[in-house]
């Protein structure tokens, strides 16, 4: 459904008085995956390693320094006729399975709004992704309005299903972000983020901001969205028990890169690159009789204006040798849909 | 058994805001005994923070502490004998002398804990500057001697004679005006420079035993230098500082990345065994918990819950809110739908009454509306304060 193919993101760092470009910071550098439809891919890394810059560059929030974003979305005539025919969401094997591939990373103008209609975002922090001065009626018809989807009745009618669809009820319409409780204001991000129909949605640590009780409602409202709308997640955090409990398959990221992919499963059971074997002894398990071996990382994370040569991982990896820091790895595969990037592994 | 290092008893706690009183902490009693790592647990606004917050009695107006007790063991330190001592009795300058002395604290925000103004070395070595003057003095003093044996200028020996005498002074009568119109004086100030010297190397020895590579470096940096990490270990090493018998950690980690995160519980274990002291640990990680702490204290909405050793807590929660918080955290290799607690938590201003926990309880009763219920010991070192488990005492005694 959606394929990036060396996909790079560079901010550039200014200087001096004629603000001359002084050096480049690399948030993500040459990220190449795929997302299935209806799945959920969860995106792990530790902070400042471009999870962020990545989902957004995705939505084309961020302009990507290079490489492509396929896109394979309804046949826009088609999708537009069967949401004449009815308010939820089109879906694809009534209007004929046809697939229209559109590269994302050079869309402009009018088709990539209508491209903004499929793909949609659910932020951090709901406090402040949330304008204080909007009703919630407004913040969540805003999109409606936005792509002239529905007006006047329709749109309110719309609005209160929505609310309806992630548990709350017309009491809140007319009530300012506020008023509502953290968990309460995700809802309405997600809300927000259903608006328009889309396909895809980029959920951007959607659970950090909350408590553990709330986090499992949103977690299991994201679940229940996703099997009543056959949606395809995104799903970046930093908490790999979050990540396991909600996704297919599971991206690492480190520096920019991608480090290793696999099924959820298969990634807990055999991780085979050293910096995810470190990531998943690092998590506290809420179970005292499990103790465990623990490999503790030394030192950070590199900067990424000058990231390491070779191996990103090479200055904090336990095994690394002499060709890492020159090597460049490649993401390999090594079966079952497992793909890893690291150069001591056969 | 143990003896008890801190004891917090009936601590109420409120918040005078303009929409009303907001109820923070109602009737809490919780103890540290010597040597241990107690958790303290709970969503956000349950009043764990608040709880430290009023044992350092660092709460600032609108908040006032209303009633109870916090009894603390005194070390040798400057009291003649171990005494216990009610903090909340004692004035100001008591307090100063305690806090970073004998209890100290490790905040959420390293990046916000940490002045930005000032060098990393200059913040840690306020802390021996202010509790370790006496001690500073006397290395300087004889630091002082050893060089006017050496032979020298003349003058050089008086200054440093005059040094002596200031130092001597220092010792005698640490607040003396005198002292304080000295250290303005351009060129005399410089006396100072020994001292801060010292207190400089004490630094980054402190920072050497908490791993962090070059310390000579890292003392002359500002925090905004350093990373998240390394951030936290300062305000650990300015907590430590002293060797504090009380460390409180107010969610030390949670800022912080799994593979960082992991770092630091494990340097806070090693500091334990070494330093010997105890640990009041503040978190809302169920994981951290399990894995760090021997004790646990659950807190919901500004009560104690529950109070019980991890294992146990784990194995067999009592509560219904522990209960609930521990089926609403995704595992490692369990892929069955989460169990959340419904509802959300509710404002202080005006809690539920009785069990602030029953209107989001699966097993309320007619009576948790009507009253609080007692934390009561249901099996040994066990407490809960829950009707549930009164009753079936109440039959046992029948």
């Amino acid at each position: 459904m959606l394929e990036t193919r060396d996909l790079k993101k560079y901010y550039p760092i200014t200087g001096g008085v004629f603000k001359k470009e002084m050096g480049q910071v690399k948030a993500v550098d040459g990220v190449s995956l795929k997302i299935e439809k209806g799945e959920c891919l969860g995106l792990v890394g530790e902070s400042g390693c471009g999870k962020t810059t990545f989902g957004k560059t995705l939505l084309r929030l961020f302009e990507p320094t290079s490489g492509r974003i396929y896109f394979d979305a309804l046949d826009e005539s088609k999708a537009r006729t069967a949401e004449g025919q009815t308010t939820s969401s089109p879906d694809p094997k009534e209007s004929g399975r046809d697939f229209r591939r559109c590269d994302l990373a050079t869309l402009k103008g009018a088709r990539l709004k209508s491209m903004r209609k499929m793909m949609q975002i659910v932020f951090q922090d709901p406090s402040s992704s949330l304008n204080p001065r909007m009703l919630i009626k407004d913040i969540v018809g805003e999109p409606l309005k936005v792509h002239g989807l529905a007006k006047g009745l329709e749109l309110r009618e719309r609005v209160l299903n929505l609310l309806y669809r992630v548990g709350l009820t017309s009491d809140h319409l007319f009530r300012y972000p506020h008023e509502l409780s953290g968990g309460q204001r995700q809802r309405i991000a997600i809300a927000r983020a259903l608006a328009t129909d889309p396909e895809f949605i980029v959920l951007d640590e959607p659970t950090s901001a909350l408590d553990v009780s709330v986090q499992a409602q949103i977690l299991n409202l994201l679940q229940d969205l996703q099997e009543e709308f056959g949606l395809t997640y995104l799903f970046i955090t930093h908490h790999l028990l979050v990540v396991e409990y909600i996704s297919h398959r599971i991206a690492v990221m480190y520096l920019g890169r991608i480090v290793e992919i696999a099924r959820t499963k298969e990634l807990f059971e055999n991780p085979l690159h050293p910096y995810t074997r470190a990531l998943l002894s690092a998590i506290p398990i809420p179970d005292p009789e499990v103790r465990k071996e623990r490999t503790i990382l030394k030192g950070d994370v590199p900067s990424p204006i000058n990231p390491p040569s070779g191996c990103v991982f090479h200055t904090r990896c336990p095994l690394a040798s002499k060709e890492c820091e020159e090597i460049v790895p490649d993401l390999v595969s090594v079966g079952r849909g497992h793909y890893v990037a690291c150069c001591q592994i056969e | 058994m143990v003896p008890k290092l801190l004891e917090a008893e009936n601590l109420t706690m409120n918040f005078y805001t303009y929409e009303g009183v907001v109820q923070a902490l109602d009737r809490i009693n919780l103890n540290v005994r010597e040597g241990e790592i107690l958790g303290l647990v709970g969503e956000t606004g349950c009043g764990k923070s608040v709880t430290a917050l009023s044992i350092l009695r660092l709460i600032r107006p609108p908040g006032r502490i209303e009633e109870g007790k916090v009894n603390f063991r005194l070390k040798n330190r400057f009291a003649a004998s171990k005494r216990d001592i009610n903090l909340l009795d004692q004035d100001e300058a008591f307090m100063q002398k305690v806090r970073g002395n004998e209890i100290s604290m490790i905040f959420q925000e390293p990046s916000e804990a940490l002045n930005p103004v000032y060098s990393v070395g200059d913040q840690i070595s306020e802390a021996f500057l202010l509790h370790r003057k006496e001690e500073l003095c006397q290395v300087v003093l004889k630091r002082i001697e050893q060089d006017i044996k050496k032979d020298g200028f003349f003058l050089t020996r008086a200054i440093l004679k005059m040094e002596r005498g200031i130092y001597l002074k220092m010792m005698e009568k640490p607040r003396s005006s005198s002292l304080k119109f000295l250290s303005c004086i351009p060129g005399v100030r410089r006396y100072r420079r020994r001292l801060l010297e010292e207190a400089k190397r004490r630094s980054i020895e402190m920072l050497r035993i908490l791993g962090i590579p070059h310390p000579e470096g890292v003392v002359m940096r500002y925090p905004h230098e350093l990373s998240g990490g390394m951030q936290q270990r300062v305000v650990i090493a300015m907590a430590l500082a002293c060797n504090p018998t009380l460390l409180i950690a107010d969610e030390p980690t949670s800022n912080l990345d799994v593979t960082i995160q992991a770092q630091i519980l494990d340097l806070v274990r090693k500091l334990k065994k070494e330093f010997g002291s105890s640990i009041l640990f503040i978190t809302h990680d169920l994981g951290v918990v399990a894995e760090m702490c021997e004790k646990v204290v659950v807190m919901y909405a500004g009560h104690i819950a529950e109070v019980a050793p991890v294992h146990s807590l784990f194995k067999k929660p009592l509560h219904p809110y522990t209960q609930g918080l521990l089926k609403s955290v995704p595992r490692p290799g369990r892929k069955d739908r989460l169990q959340s607690i419904k509802g959300s938590v509710p404002n202080l201003i005006s809690p539920p009454s009785g069990c602030r926990f029953h209107p989001r309880c699966p097993r309320v009763m007619h009576k948790c509306s009507d009253a609080k219920p007692a934390l009561r010991e249901t099996e040994k070192n066990r407490f809960v304060a829950c009707y549930l488990y009164h009753k079936e005492r109440d039959k046992d005694d029948a």
